[in-house]
């Protein structure tokens, strides 16, 4: 009797969250009538692109208008645009991943305009809220994985190339308090520069220099990136080097990133994969709460992201809902 | 008397050598400095790594770009020419199509944007930097429409293909493939420029296009090839790129664009008209080429090695063209 008790009231606790859940799916306010803008530094990443339509689809899914601008990776492009989207007066921009010191006194502008600024993967005392994957918790789980991987020693070869973009920077200053608990594990330097564009074979031709640099088995153990197109090119250029003991680490979990980490003979061992379209997303549905009179916001929403290994690339690419 | 006409026509002579070997002295200078301060640099295995890796790419545009600096235009449309053969040889042969017709139609599509360039530039009459700048947006966004906002491709995993790899990473008589491809752009260009009715055409149509249409020749025609040629060569460049990090990656190829006008006047430095020319755009890119593996070799970091390749232009161009105005002021 006791025990069906129990059953009975699981089963109905069980219910009321699935309809607590029910009601945050669909208790997010209608858009109609308003019009959203929408600023991105670029869309030619896997991460941004995801983050950007998850935006625009929630606008119109909720009945509002999206005015979405896309910066072409360039500074002064998405400044012009910022200054466009204000004069156009939207009832709230929302801005996405950019070079932090350069948007801040633009983002300063658009709350000067009255206009509500909500951002994603931007760190800003302007923003109402910013959406965004806990880029702490990644940037440490990644680093311990690669300390954990290499055993606590070796070199490292570390791509920084865009410490001025805020998620970027968090990532790299975890990986470095990590390495404070690893004495044995040395960033090389020079630390390499990623760029945009070419980064995929970019990033290839310098791994290759450095593995010129340091030939023997041993001198270099792994590869750490802020975000995996990088890790794309310096896997590539460790398998052309048949260097297979040098491991390689990046962010975001694009698919053929995530493919490669499934792969046992792939150099790629891990990747922090983030879940782009949700965070686009939940940031729109916190844009349409606040237009709705929720004026009491948290000024940060964090989506969880999952590391995904070679131990448990099967479990977690169905989490983030990929195929390996 | 015949002192005073023999010796600013001496004095005349050597500088007109020393502007020559400007670039290349500055060039044996770094090779020596790297090979001192790094012992990888000087390894056999970096020479070729640096040739493979920093200069092929690079080159192929960069000699698309004599000829049209040859012609007297400019083209900021190169990298669209080389992502757009990317684009269609790396989407076909994702969806299993085979490398031949992949790379053909790649090479198409070069052309067809080198088409669009001279329909703009010699049928319409648009100056060279606006039709290309145009060109040069269309074909950002054409990638970006074509693939969903700019997604990648990758082929990274159980790619059939392995011409492709070979393409990239083959040897030929021990000579890496890409080389063999330079070596054959090399040749066309300089043999089309030097040696043909064509070149001959394409100098007098930059130097001086007036006379040269009052002298009856084809200089539409002749501007209309020359960007064709140039797109063709940005393409091929656009495939090897492709085959060598096995994906595509849009708008990648406008990373060429700099290095390959910078090379292209650099290398007017070795020439005595200062006129684009083939070893010298060559020269150009290995500089450069050699100039980031060096520096990152002995350890500079990043920001210094762009102010250091920043600098090295400035005093290149900066050196021969005082020593031009020297030698046309005596």
């Amino acid at each position: 009797m006791a025990f069906k008790s129990t059953l009975l009231a699981g089963f109905a606790l069980a219910a009321s969250l699935a309809a607590i859940g029910t009601a945050r799916a669909d208790d997010v306010p209608s858009l109609k009538g308003k019009r959203i803008g929408i600023t991105v530094i670029g869309t030619e990443h896997y991460w941004d692109l995801k983050a950007y339509q998850g935006q625009i689809d929630e606008v119109k899914r909720l009945g509002g208008t999206a005015i979405a601008l896309d910066g072409g990776r360039n500074d002064s492009r998405q400044i012009s645009q910022i200054q466009t989207l204000i004069a156009q007066k939207p009832d709230a921009i929302v801005e996405q991943l950019g070079n932090g010191p350069v948007l801040q006194p633009w983002l300063k502008k658009i709350r000067a305009a009255g206009i509500p600024l909500f951002t994603v993967d931007t760190i800003s005392p302007n923003s109402i809220n910013d959406t965004t994957s806990d880029n702490y918790s990644i940037g440490e789980k990644l680093a311990l994985q690669l300390a954990s991987d290499i055993r606590g020693r070796g070199n490292i070869l570390v791509f920084n190339g865009f410490y001025s973009v805020p998620v970027c920077a968090i990532r790299y200053d975890e990986l470095k308090l990590v390495l404070k608990a690893f004495p044995d594990i040395h960033i090389i330097q020079p630390e390499l520069r990623d760029v945009i564009p070419n980064t995929v074979q970019n990033a290839y031709a310098q791994v290759t220099d450095m593995l010129q640099k340091y030939p023997n088995k041993g001198q270099i153990a792994a590869i750490w990136s802020a975000w995996d197109v990088p890790q794309v090119g310096a896997t590539q250029a460790v398998v052309a080097a048949h260097r297979p003991e040098v491991r390689t680490y990046g962010v975001d979990g694009s698919p053929d990133v995530v493919k490669m980490v499934a792969d046992p003979s792939s150099p790629a061992a891990a990747v922090a994969a983030q879940q782009p379209y949700l965070i686009g997303k939940t940031a729109i549905d916190n844009v349409a709460r606040y237009l709705a009179g929720a004026h009491d916001l948290p000024p940060y929403t964090f989506i969880p992201a999952v590391l995904v290994t070679k131990a448990n690339v099967d479990e977690t690419t169905k989490e983030i809902g990929q195929n390996p | 008397m015949s002192m005073s006409v023999g010796t600013p026509g001496r004095e005349r002579l050597l500088l007109a050598t020393l502007v020559r070997w400007v670039t290349p002295a500055v060039l044996i200078l770094l090779l020596l400095a790297f090979a001192i301060a790094s012992p990888t640099f000087r390894t056999p295995g970096n020479l070729v790594h640096i040739l493979v890796n920093n200069f092929t790419l690079p080159a192929i545009v960069a000699l698309g770009m004599t000829l049209v600096i040859s012609a007297g235009g400019i083209d900021l449309s190169v990298g669209t020419s080389a992502d757009i053969a990317a684009m269609i040889a790396v989407t076909l042969m994702a969806s299993r199509h085979g490398l031949g017709l992949s790379l053909g139609a790649g090479l198409a599509g070069a052309i067809g944007v080198g088409m669009v360039v001279s329909l703009l530039v010699a049928g319409l009459g648009i100056s060279p930097f606006l039709a290309t700048l145009g060109v040069l947006f269309v074909g950002e966004s054409v990638q970006q429409l074509a693939t969903n906002g700019g997604t990648p491709i990758y082929l990274v995993s159980n790619f059939p293909a392995a011409g492709l790899t070979a393409l990239a990473h083959g040897t030929v008589l021990g000579v890496p493939v890409p080389l063999w491809i330079v070596l054959a752009a090399a040749l066309l260009v300089q043999l089309l420029l030097r040696h043909t009715a064509f070149g001959r055409h394409v100098r007098a149509s930059g130097a001086a296009p007036e006379v040269a249409r009052y002298s009856g020749l084809p200089v539409k025609r002749t501007i209309a090839a020359v960007y064709v040629l140039s797109a063709l060569l940005c393409g091929v460049s656009g495939l090897l790129l492709a085959a060598t990090v096995k994906s595509y990656v849009p708008l990648s190829g406008n990373a060429f664009l700099l290095d390959a006008i910078g090379a292209a006047f650099v290398g007017t430095t070795i020439s005595p008209e200062a006129k684009p020319n083939v070893p010298g755009t060559l020269l150009g890119v290995f500089l450069f080429g050699m100039l980031h593996n060096g520096l990152l070799l002995i350890g500079w970091n990043f920001y210094w090695q762009q102010v250091a390749v920043g600098l090295l232009v400035f005093t290149v161009l900066a050196a021969s063209f005082a020593a031009r105005r020297l030698q046309s002021a005596d």
